[in-house]
């Protein structure tokens, strides 16, 4: 299907200080759904929030651009950018407990979120059939209910149906299964499938290497702010063509192994050290003159132009 | 202790509407000048100095002051003035300081700072000075308009009274709400609405205006009798309610220049004194009601 979104060399900083992200960029078709993994600090937040337009104003953008269906947003004000929020891109945020307004009804919060689609009419029965579908019992208790009173995975559940209320092309969720349990969080991966098949593009940030196995068509591997690895799911899974890939999978806690071993000990020198297809050595951290290459089969891996 | 609080929310409501019934709807009468020969009951100006310092009796039931005007004529003008004087200036002062506070947190960078500068520079603005100034340039404007004195000046000089008090009374409220809407703006639900696409006067309206009613509304509350105060001061100095004119700031003003140690004429000074204070009581029981009641978390349990 068509590109919906595409990250193009984005860089992002500290307003006069450090870079955090560079050299980011890959695609997400309509109907597929990503993952965008790596340990805490990679820079897979900042990625998702530059997208919505939600960058802290303490970060800015130094380079790069973003590409939504063939139109360019770099040169867009933030104003212009929110215009596109809600119908365009919907964001899931990873607190559940603060990212709701604790003075509005669950209804009052999931009907502001869908009069961008709606026009302003009041549409009571889509949010008790929203919320049935997030798989609540009992809809209408949760619609008439204040936040506080519901916990944590249940008001998980009402932020994933509020992304979603005006039907957005784009869908980046941030760590919205982190804090959930088993149940509740393929409640959430079948919900962000079902968007998938109806032509969005799910983007998905997370830590649950297990279970994104079965359900990300594309995985995006990303360390200090750089692109390791990026395709195919099954294939960047089973068979990492980056030291960095396989030594995030060799840490990953499984019931059969501990997986409690140093992230350090795990990735391979000797791999850092083997050139890629003739390419360069894979990126590391300490290594200049990044690239990101094809090797076929639609995957890409991060290099190092210098020895 | 709910019981109890409950109570209370109905005794404060209770005495407020019966102190403004009172005061609001005599106004017409006890604003009137006519039937000053003696016969009928007397109004706030007519004096009668053959019965200066009475105590109260079934003539003149709060009794009479130096003059011999009816005290409890001008108990109940006096407290028309004062809740109109307290009300006006916490309006003013509500809007003003939220538009202010809400404007330069939204803003931010040097819009905010220039906002917050000018608010500490009228904070140092010594309060005696500005309302010297006023009281000045008061004067000459009504020498130049020829106004001597009736309605007109009347009124020019509770404008004065208002400008005043609102001037003090916004600066602090400006601040609260400034801060307020700062720690607001970190909110992640604040973000997660932008993202929703709520527009910018909805998220004003819905998301920011809910947040900060409880802090301001009970801010608001404690201006009313700060402002009711700082009349009876700024009377003393000139501007705002002039004598005959009374306000329950300047009746207990006057109530207290009468304490001595050899009569001790109470009816003088004790009504304004316990009204004042029943009205500050009731207000801020009221205000902390509703600031209760804004709160969902909190109004589970009320």
């Amino acid at each position: 299907m068509s590109v919906q979104l595409r990250v193009d060399d984005l860089a992002l900083g500290v307003r006069g200080g450090d870079t955090l992200v560079q050299h980011v960029s890959f695609e997400l078709h309509g109907g597929t759904r990503t993952a965008l993994v790596g340990e805490s600090g990679s820079g897979k937040s900042l990625t998702v929030l530059s997208i919505a337009g939600l960058l802290p104003s303490a970060i800015e953008q130094r380079s790069g651009d973003i590409w939504l269906r063939g139109t360019s947003l770099a040169s867009w004000s933030s104003a212009r950018r929110r215009s596109l929020c809600g119908t365009s891109i919907g964001v899931v945020f990873q607190e559940p407990m603060t990212a709701l307004n604790p003075v509005m009804t669950i209804e009052a919060q999931m009907l502001e979120a869908r009069r961008r689609f709606t026009g302003g009419a009041a549409d009571s029965a889509w949010v008790s059939d929203a919320l049935g579908a997030m798989g609540f019992d009992d809809p209408r208790r949760v619609q008439q209910a204040w936040p506080h009173l519901l916990s944590g995975g249940m008001r998980q559940r009402v932020l994933v149906a509020m992304a979603l209320a005006a039907n957005p092309d784009v869908i980046l969720a941030d760590e919205p299964t982190t804090a959930l349990d088993a149940l509740t969080r393929s409640l959430v991966l079948q919900r962000l499938t079902t968007e998938a098949s109806r032509g969005a593009s799910v983007l998905l940030v997370t830590h649950d290497l297990a279970s994104i196995e079965t359900w990300a068509d594309q995985v995006i591997v990303m360390r200090a702010g750089h692109v390791c690895e990026c395709g195919p799911a099954a294939a960047v899974l089973n068979d990492p063509l980056h030291p960095y890939t396989a030594g995030l999978l060799a840490c990953t806690p499984t019931l059969a192994g501990t997986g409690l071993v140093d992230l350090r000990t795990t990735v391979d020198a000797d791999a850092l050290a083997r050139p890629v297809d003739g390419h360069g050595c894979p990126w590391w951290p300490d290594k200049g003159g990044y690239e990101l290459i094809e090797v076929g089969n639609d995957r890409q891996v991060g290099v190092s132009r210098e020895p | 202790m709910s019981s109890g609080h409950r109570t209370g929310r109905m005794l404060a409501t209770a005495f407020l509407a019966l102190v403004v019934l009172a005061t609001i709807v005599t106004l017409p009468w006890t604003l009137s000048r006519t039937g000053e020969n003696g016969t009928g009951p007397r109004t706030f100006e007519a004096t009668h100095p053959v019965m200066a310092l009475q105590s109260p009796s079934w003539v003149d039931p709060l009794g009479t002051d130096r003059l011999g005007r009816s005290l409890a004529a001008r108990m109940l003008l006096g407290g028309g003035i004062s809740l109109v004087v307290g009300v006006c200036a916490a309006g003013t002062a509500l809007v003003l300081g939220t538009m202010w506070g809400m404007l330069a947190a939204m803003a931010g960078g040097r819009v905010d700072a220039l906002a917050m500068r000018i608010v500490d520079v009228l904070y140092g603005l010594p309060s005696v000075l500005l309302v010297v100034v006023l009281a000045v340039a008061l004067e000459g404007i009504c020498e130049r308009l020829s106004i001597e004195s009736g309605t007109a000046r009347m009124m020019l000089d509770l404008g004065a009274l208002f400008v005043a008090i609102g001037a003090v009374g916004w600066l602090t409220l400006a601040r609260v709400v400034r801060g307020q809407m700062l720690s607001l703006k970190t909110r992640p639900f604040i973000d997660a609405a932008r993202v929703a696409g709520v527009g910018r006067w909805r998220m004003i309206r819905r998301y920011y205006l809910p947040h900060l009613a409880g802090p301001v509304l009970a801010y608001t509350a404690l201006i009313v009798p700060t402002a009711m105060l700082a009349e009876a001061f700024l009377s003393f100095l000139g501007i705002g309610v002039r004598e005959p004119l009374p306000s329950w700031g300047s009746l207990a003003a006057s109530g207290l220049s009468e304490l001595n140690p050899v009569r001790f004429r109470w009816w003088l000074l004790v009504p304004p004194c316990v009204l004042i204070a029943c009205t500050l009581v009731s207000l801020t029981v009221l205000g902390e009601a509703l600031r209760v009641r804004l709160d969902p978390r909190q109004a589970d349990a009320a």
